[in-house]
């Protein structure tokens, strides 16, 4: 039995032989990148001790997790995290389609295309750019707002109520265009026909948008939100540690698990903590895409991620 | 096994980088790859002759604090190892990281055995947290055996700044202790309003000069803080103590722990501050500034900053400025003690070897200057007066090997020629001079080890972030924020371990 | 109703112009910045039209050339050896993964998509670089660790090949006797260009705006990338900010650059993007549009 089988795992692997070479490369790779240092997990469990090494180190059971939950930071820091994670998610997706299904809707050609290049210009600079332009609006003494808009000092590094959005809004402004433009390419791939089904029905623009782009883009939006589900419990650490100039006044609104762990490992050094946090992300972000995944699967099989 | 399977995959990612074409990529890749021989490549061998083959290679770790070259940075370590060779049969690998990168690049580094010798700065991360992780080899015995010329190159207290329970990690950087603080002010505004600049003394005497400033030129700001959004780098009004970032003492001759928040010294500083910041006085971008003040205050955008001074005189260094009177006599901090040293790290493959040059750094003259300064009449000259100058048409901006402008960055700064630019002639009798003037805390050498309280050191720091440099630059009022401050102190467990570190201090004053 | 019809594409023209002009108006202004006297920019603020203008920036970065060009360089270099590396991967990974007759196939999927969640985070994956490898100050440092293949775009392109590519065309290709890498080279690629030119934007995008590799693994000047010398810059002028203090009057002597010239620097790494992508963009709505991103 067990010989069979065996018989058939090399058969099988000798048949698509050239198949499998191909791969071999990737999956050497993926072998190296991403599963050789696994192991390194462990070390969400143990108290780091540089001189022993990663199998040396003794364990310390869960200690490594109070880091993250036993202080009073602890809920801000899950509440920044997952509270921005939800509003850029659901405002993201909700602003992007909209600018896709604009951009269907238009007809002339020529701006069509200029549109799109134009409002994917943010996604390809880094943040620390992003950094440096925010401050050249919002800038107490210099700042464009400031200086050319309200005509008056609002000290915006120092005053942590507008922050949630002018966080949202970078976030927003920075990735709308490449969001919108996955959409919108799903869009123009939908079946003409289905347009043409709805005009001899008599449908309005509303109606083809409601009743057929819609649907249309169902699939993505789910899949797109699948992928962000599972990444809630990450934030972009440019967005939220360089944008607001690591602004001391500011920290309750812009710490988040990625900064806080940050801020900790550069005082403590302390391998093991940085090591339960992404340990944490990571089987949170597990659990959620099988669980949204799952329920996907229930209502929509066709959708589901895998 | 694990081996094998290793090499059969390095092979695959070897065959795999040249199947894809990165063919440009060989000369430099390939050899590193697989060999690690060929890690003493790159030029070490090249000068010193066929038998330092065979000595061990200790790689040295110096933070950069102003530009240097690839190729500068060979010359020197070639030299170097010219001497070494000779003098102690080793060789050495110098590593010039970024400033900003560096405290992250040694971490790194130290959980393999690539760093031997490296400078730290234990007012980042605490002497204690480095011993308790098992990353800083203990050389109590090795110093103990050591010569006599390097045991007696430092104090008792300098011997205590860098032990932990009694055994030595490391040995601190030999330089003068504390500073005085001035006001670094625009020559053009000073001579046009005829400002005194020896009347300047005091906070009281600043303001009334920053007034007068506002009145006449509204459109530049009267006082800049002294490099990004710090108001100033050291802090002259209050005292920390016993190399913590926590805990403070009010003035020289108290004895007294408290939060810096609390201190007397800070509320005057801060209620000044906030006067002038709320009067328009102070740059009201101060908390999320990127700027230097003295580039303000040279440019003609701002009329003052804060600046610290020791034993160089600052005039040298910023055109179109006048110092102010001293608002702060020469005085010491605790924490000015061994806030930059040099230590071997646990996973050194050559501990003997590493501290044969971490010795030889702090003892040999000659080494000492070759490693800070680089090659005579290449990177610097001796002038006719006997002084250390750049050579002929270079500044600091082109010198291609930077240690002769970032001396600080070295273990021993007495040991290098005196600078054209010093004001004294002899570094030694400078700071034998301005020890005797400079005027110590009562706190000094009281040492408080805070190996136990890696949460709550945490904690404090980033409540300490959050409050300090916007009550500094006077941009919040203490009063405002004073109660929350208290409830987060208490919350954070501040207060018991400040009466924990008062019992101690209480006990060494004893003694 | 023909009214009514202009009407709705005039507002949605004007909806896409306010758009468009949100997005471009931040880079002007970073733009002007770095061509205004500082001067008047510490003077006078951020402004479209400043007082005066000045070069004194671009001179800066002209005399400071042989580090900014070698950085420049370098990127370049990186990111086509990169690229061509991800993509000769990928798409070697994506092709059988996209047959359905391929066995164990769902598991090599799993393989694929557990890569997206997990890693052994940052000190064991330097240690396996850095000590089995010997990778560092290497060319390699800045092209191997955890760029030179994705699962995401894996799963972009197997989902293309798997939607797009009719099976018949390559049981055709297989009677033909065409072995497996030739009916890749000769039958799918060739009908796949939209989606590969998609993917040599992003990856290449990857690599030209990445400075954690270098971050991690070079020290040497030879070897910076023109985002490094970014990143560079700001992590000193942040340490700057935090521990001054314990150097002295020795510090002193570490300049912050000017505000003109960090934002000098940023144009000139974001230019060579601004330039090459309105060329690549047609191709990229199509590469998306024909694989969609659905996994």
């Amino acid at each position: 039995m067990d010989n069979k089988k065996q018989r058939g795992f090399f058969g099988n692997l000798w048949r698509h032989k050239e198949l499998y070479l191909m791969m071999l490369p990737g999956i050497i790779y993926l072998l190296i990148n991403n599963y050789l240092p696994i192991g390194g997990l462990s070390l969400a469990f143990k108290k780091y001790d540089y001189s022993k090494g990663i199998l040396g180190s003794a364990w310390n059971g869960l200690s490594n997790f109070k880091f993250l939950f036993g202080t009073k930071d602890a809920a801000m820091i899950i509440r920044n995290t997952l509270g921005y994670n939800f509003v850029f998610i659901v405002l993201g997706t909700v602003f992007a389609v909209a600018v896709a299904i604009i951009l269907n809707e238009i007809r002339a050609n020529l701006p069509k295309k200029i549109y799109q290049v134009f409002i994917l210009i943010p996604y390809l600079v880094s943040m620390v750019v992003v950094s440096y332009i925010a401050f050249a609006f919002l800038s107490t003494d210099n700042g464009f707002i400031n200086n050319s808009i309200l005509h008056k000092r609002v000290n915006w590094y120092m005053t942590p109520k507008y922050w949630p959005f002018i966080l949202t809004f970078v976030n927003l402004w920075k990735s709308f265009g490449y969001n919108s433009i996955i959409y919108y390419a799903t869009v123009i791939g939908i079946d003409t026909s289905l347009y043409e089904a709805a005009v001899v029905d008599g449908a309005n623009r509303w109606q083809r948008i409601l009743h057929v782009t819609l649907p249309g883009l169902r699939p993505t939006i789910i899949t797109m939100t699948l992928l962000a589900v599972g990444r809630v419990f990450y934030s972009d650490f440019g967005l939220f540690y360089q944008v607001p100039m690591n602004s001391g006044m500011l920290y309750d609104v812009t710490t988040t698990i990625d900064v806080y762990v940050y801020k900790g490992l550069i005082i403590l050094n302390d391998v093991g903590r940085s090591a339960a946090a992404g340990f944490f992300q990571s089987v949170c972000g597990f659990i959620l895409v099988l669980t949204a995944n799952f329920v996907v699967s229930k209502v929509d099989k066709d959708n589901a991620l895998f | 096994m694990r081996k094998k399977i290793t090499a059969t995959l390095l092979c695959g990612a070897m065959a795999l980088g040249l199947l894809s074409g990165c063919g440009g990529a060989k000369d430099t890749g390939a050899s590193d790859a697989g060999n690690a021989a060929a890690q003493t490549q790159e030029g070490e061998t090249q000068t010193a002759a066929a038998n330092t083959g065979d000595m061990v290679t200790v790689s040295l770790y110096i933070p950069t604090l102003a530009p240097y070259t690839d190729e500068a940075i060979m010359e020197v370590q070639d030299a170097v190892n010219a001497h070494l060779a000779e003098n102690y049969g080793i060789q050495t690998k110098l590593v010039y990281i970024e400033i900003g990168n560096f405290d992250q690049s040694i971490n790194l580094a130290m959980t393999t055995d690539e760093l031997d010798v490296t400078c730290y700065f234990p007012e980042n991360t605490p002497l204690a947290t480095y011993v308790n992780n098992g990353q800083l080899l203990d050389i109590t015995d090795r110093f103990n055996n050591a010569s006599d010329e390097l045991k007696t190159t430092f104090t008792e207290a300098e011997i205590k700044a860098s032990s932990v329970d009694g055994r030595m990690y490391g040995l601190v950087r030999k330089y003068q202790y504390g500073g005085y603080e001035v006001a670094v002010m625009n020559r053009d505004i000073v001579e046009e309003l005829g400002i005194d600049p020896a009347s300047v003394t005091d906070m009281e005497s600043l303001g009334e000069a920053l007034y007068q400033v506002h009145e006449a030129h509204p459109d530049i700001y009267a006082l800049v803080p002294q490099s990004t959004n710090e108001m100033s780098w050291i802090q002259p009004w209050v005292k920390r103590v016993g190399l913590t970032s926590f805990a403070y003492v009010n003035d020289l001759d108290s004895t007294e722990i408290q939060s810096v928040f609390e201190t007397d010294a800070f509320r005057e500083f801060c209620g000044y501050t906030n006067q002038w910041y709320q009067d328009g006085l102070i740059m009201q971008d101060a908390i999320s500034n990127t700027q230097e003040g003295t580039s303000m205050v040279t440019a003609g955008a701002a009329f003052a900053t804060l600046h610290n001074g020791d034993i160089d005189p600052l005039e040298e260094l910023y055109p179109n400025t006048v110092v102010s009177g001293m608002l702060i006599e020469p005085q010491s901090a605790p924490s000015d003690l061994g806030n930059l040293q040099y230590g071997i790290s646990a996973n050194s493959a050559h501990p003997d070897e590493s501290f044969t040059l971490l010795s030889a750094l702090y003892t040999d003259a000659e080494l000492h200057t070759l490693l800070s300064f680089g090659i005579e009449g290449k990177h610097y000259v001796i002038n006719e007066d006997g002084r250390a100058d750049y050579p002929e048409g270079m500044t600091a901006e082109t010198e291609p090997y930077g240690g002769f402008a970032a001396t600080a960055a070295y273990p021993n700064y007495l040991l290098n020629p005196v600078k054209a630019t010093a004001a004294v002639d002899d570094y030694q009798a400078a700071v034998d001079e301005w020890s005797t003037r400079v005027k110590m805390p009562e706190v000094f050498g009281f040492y408080f080890d805070t190996s136990e309280y890696g949460d709550f050191v945490t904690a404090y720091k980033n409540l300490e972030e959050k409050y300090y440099e916007p009550l500094r630059t006077g941009s919040v009022a203490l009063d405002d924020v004073l109660p929350d401050i208290k409830s987060e102190l208490e919350a954070i467990g501040f207060y018991e371990v400040a009466e924990k570190m008062q019992a101690e201090l209480d006990a060494w004053l004893a003694q | 109703m023909v009214q009514h019809d202009k009407l709705q594409q005039t507002l949605m023209h004007l909806v896409m112009i306010l758009l468009v002009l949100c997005c471009v108006l931040p880079f002007m202004l970073m733009v002007i910045a770095s061509f205004t006297e500082e001067a008047t920019l510490t003077r006078n603020g951020y402004s479209f039209f400043p007082e005066v203008l000045s070069l004194e920036t671009y001179r800066y970065i002209v005399r400071s050339a042989s580090t900014i060009f070698r950085g420049y360089f370098m990127t370049i270099f990186v990111t086509v050896i990169g690229t061509g590396c991800n993509l000769l991967l990928t798409i070697l990974f994506a092709y059988p993964l996209s047959r359905r007759d391929l066995p164990y196939r769902g598991f090599l999927s799993f393989f694929l998509f557990f890569t997206m969640l997990f890693n052994g985070g940052l000190v064991p994956t330097y240690m396996m670089y850095a000590n089995t490898f010997h990778i560092k100050n290497t060319i390699f440092a800045l092209i191997v660790p955890s760029l030179m293949m994705n699962a995401f775009y894996v799963i972009m392109m197997r989902s293309f090949f798997s939607s797009s590519i009719p099976d018949s065309l390559i049981e055709a290709a297989k009677l033909d006797g065409a072995s497996e890498i030739k009916i890749l080279a000769r039958v799918i690629l060739p009908l796949s260009k939209p989606m590969v030119v998609t993917l040599v934007l992003m990856v290449g995008l990857g690599y030209w705006n990445d400075w954690m590799n270098g971050l991690y693994y070079v020290t040497e000047q030879k070897l910076y990338t023109i985002q490094m010398i970014l990143n560079n810059m700001i992590n000193n002028i942040e340490f700057l900010t935090r521990n001054a203090s314990m150097l002295g009057t020795a510090a002193s002597n570490m300049k912050i650059p000017q505000v003109g010239i960090r934002m000098g620097i940023a144009v000139i790494a974001v230019l060579p993007i601004l330039i090459i992508y309105p060329f690549l963009q047609k191709y990229f709505v199509k590469g998306i549009v024909i694989g969609g991103v659905k996994g």
